[in-house]
């Protein structure tokens, strides 16, 4: 095993403090990874209750369990919840596992500050919730609270715009955290052009954060202002601009996406070399491509606003950007299966969701496109076909790279294999469901189904009453994930330090389960050279 | 070797990250500063 007897004895020498206080006051990176996945986990299942209830309503035409203004909060929740609690912290989770792991730090540079990014979250989010219960409800006038429909909710807005606030701001310091980590904490000898991509996407993701949340945080304070402080920014009666609005949140909003999705491309990077037994194909090229995305995705926001009326070179501008964001995405689906080829392939579930990433991302870009057209927008602007686009690209997408990170790292983190069946068994449903409920909204919206309504013309009945099943049949799946992986965590077949045979990185070069302080001795150079070189025929452990 | 090392690094970090803070700010305010100007608000 290389790492070193040395440097293992270096780290049990450390206790780790148990019980809540632990948890409440824990410093440790993978301790505050845990409790970033363990949140966003749960606000997966309280996002995707609401995605039940949003499906059970329109499963037939016709109003049926809640009332519409309670279906409104439920898409306007259900958004924020899954973006800002489920995703977001996801990431987050992910990066604080696995970026001091990767880049041979002994832990985030500032840990007092990661234990309070974190702890903000769960405030931020009973905040959101208890909208619910105020008079008024919970915010209903969708999730990019554009006025003046946002300024008219009942008591939840200022707790909403709060709870924003906090979330931004939870945001902005892991993201420094990420930043001032891989910058200042790599190991000696480890290069920026050695980083493993997911250490690569992050980094740029973490730059995309800073440089946009700020952004979306003025936007929900001039929200604030207008509806409290009498000032008129977004109101025209007051020489305000309500379209002012829209331009500042899709400033932060575009951006917002590729947040979503660049780690996502990281998670990818790793996995499809490992099951593939090959390095990835064109290294640097996958390192220009996601800086490229980032920077284009500063100058395509208004495409989420075409149909406001702008000027014609206005709107060239914004679809010509748009589609240029194909090419660098191109060349990272074209390296991908670069990567496959006269690979030697083997389908654990990190290796499916991947693949399934691969063929339905690319689904979600080429709506994409068709939505970039800004004369066929006006056609498409707020139907389904733009709830399938966008799912297509955050499900199969981010979530279920998220999964495929899960399912990597899992027995690095606890030491214990987990059953392949039981993953295969969630990744097929999944996968099945997911188009059974997504695909059909295409049809839906090209038909003129608008978005957000509880109720519909019975045209549309088929439809919804098909994408209804595959939500059920997806939310019901996904309670096989939590299961999987506390069977994991109570026991199994021991893991061995490499995990999978192509694994390639420091990481590997851990025992499994890591101990609670890694790193405390920096790799050594020949170490670095030999998590990244490692090839399946060397031998792992 | 390795504490002086990783208190070089953390060092470094405290500033990179009051840096990285400070452009947050800003870019907080300057978004607010111009929607002034931009509607008298």
């Amino acid at each position: 095993m290389a790492y070193t007897a040395h440097a293992a004895a270096h780290d049990h020498h450390d206790h780790k403090p148990s019980g809540l206080w632990r948890w409440l006051s824990t410093t440790n990176h993978k301790d505050i990874g845990t409790l970033y996945l363990i949140f966003s986990c749960v606000m997966f299942f309280v996002g995707g209750a609401m995605a039940m209830v949003i499906r059970l309503e329109l499963f037939k035409p016709g109003l049926q369990f809640v009332d519409p203004q309670f279906f409104n909060s439920m898409t306007t929740v259900h958004a924020l919840a899954m973006i800002f609690g489920a995703v977001m912290p996801a990431w987050v989770g992910l990066a604080n596992w696995m970026i001091p792991l990767q880049v041979g730090a002994p832990d985030m540079a500032l840990p007092r500050m990661n234990n309070f990014s974190f702890w903000l979250l769960p405030f931020a989010f009973t905040l959101l919730l208890l909208g619910f219960f105020v008079p008024g409800g919970a915010p209903a006038g969708g999730w990019t609270l554009y006025p003046p429909l946002n300024l008219q909710g009942g008591d939840s807005f200022p707790m909403t715009i709060f709870a924003i606030h906090l979330m931004g701001a939870s945001s902005i310091m892991g993201a420094i955290n990420v930043i001032v980590t891989i910058m200042n904490m790599r190991a000696p000898g480890m290069s920026l052009l050695r980083m493993p991509l997911f250490v690569w996407t992050w980094l740029i993701t973490a730059y995309l954060l800073i440089a946009v949340m700020p952004v979306l945080a003025g936007a929900v304070t001039m929200l604030l202002t207008d509806h409290f402080f009498g000032t008129s920014f977004f109101s025209a009666s007051g020489g305000g601009d309500p379209v002012m609005f829209q331009h500042i949140f899709w400033f932060f909003g575009h951006p917002e996406v590729y947040i979503l999705i660049l780690p996502a491309f990281g998670i990818v990077s790793e996995v499809i070399p490992t099951f593939s037994r090959k390095p990835l194909f064109g290294y640097d090229a996958m390192v220009y491509a996601t800086a490229s995305i980032a920077f284009l995705s500063f100058i395509v926001w208004a495409h989420h606003m075409f149909t406001v009326g702008m000027p014609l070179a206005g709107e060239l501008f914004f679809m010509l950007s748009t589609m240029l964001i194909a090419v660098p995405t191109g060349v990272k689906v074209f390296n991908w299966c670069a990567t496959m080829w006269r690979g030697s392939l083997s389908f654990e579930p990190p290796m499916l969701f991947a693949i399934a990433f691969l063929f339905l991302f690319t689904i979600g870009g080429f709506s994409g496109l068709m939505l970039a057209v800004a004369p066929a927008d006006f056609q498409y602007q707020d139907t389904y076909f733009v709830v399938a686009h966008f799912h297509y690209v955050l499900v199969p997408g981010s979530i279920f790279t998220i999964m495929a990170g899960v399912y990597y790292w899992l027995p690095k983190w606890t030491g214990h294999m987990y059953s392949m069946t039981l993953g295969k068994w969630h990744f097929w449903l999944s996968a099945i469901f997911v188009n059974v409920l997504f695909f059909p909204q295409h049809f839906l919206g090209l038909a003129g189904m608008p978005r957000r309504i509880p109720d519909y013309a019975t045209q549309f009945a088929d439809w919804n009453m098909v994408s209804s099943i595959g939500g059920f049949g997806f939310g019901l799946s996904q309670l096989l994930f939590p299961y999987i992986i506390y069977k994991c965590i109570r026991g199994g077949e021991k893991a061995t330090s490499r995990v999978w045979e192509g694994a390639r990185g420091l990481e590997w070069e851990l025992p499994s389960p890591t101990p609670y302080h890694t790193w405390e001795v920096a790799p050594s150079m020949a170490l670095i050279h030999q998590g990244a070189e490692h090839h399946p025929e060397q031998g792992g452990d | 070797m390795d504490d002086r090392l990783r208190d070089q690094q953390r060092r470094r970090a405290r500033l990179m990250a009051f840096a990285l803070m400070l452009l947050a700010l800003a870019i907080y305010g300057g978004f607010i500063l111009m929607s002034v100007h931009r509607s008298h608000g």
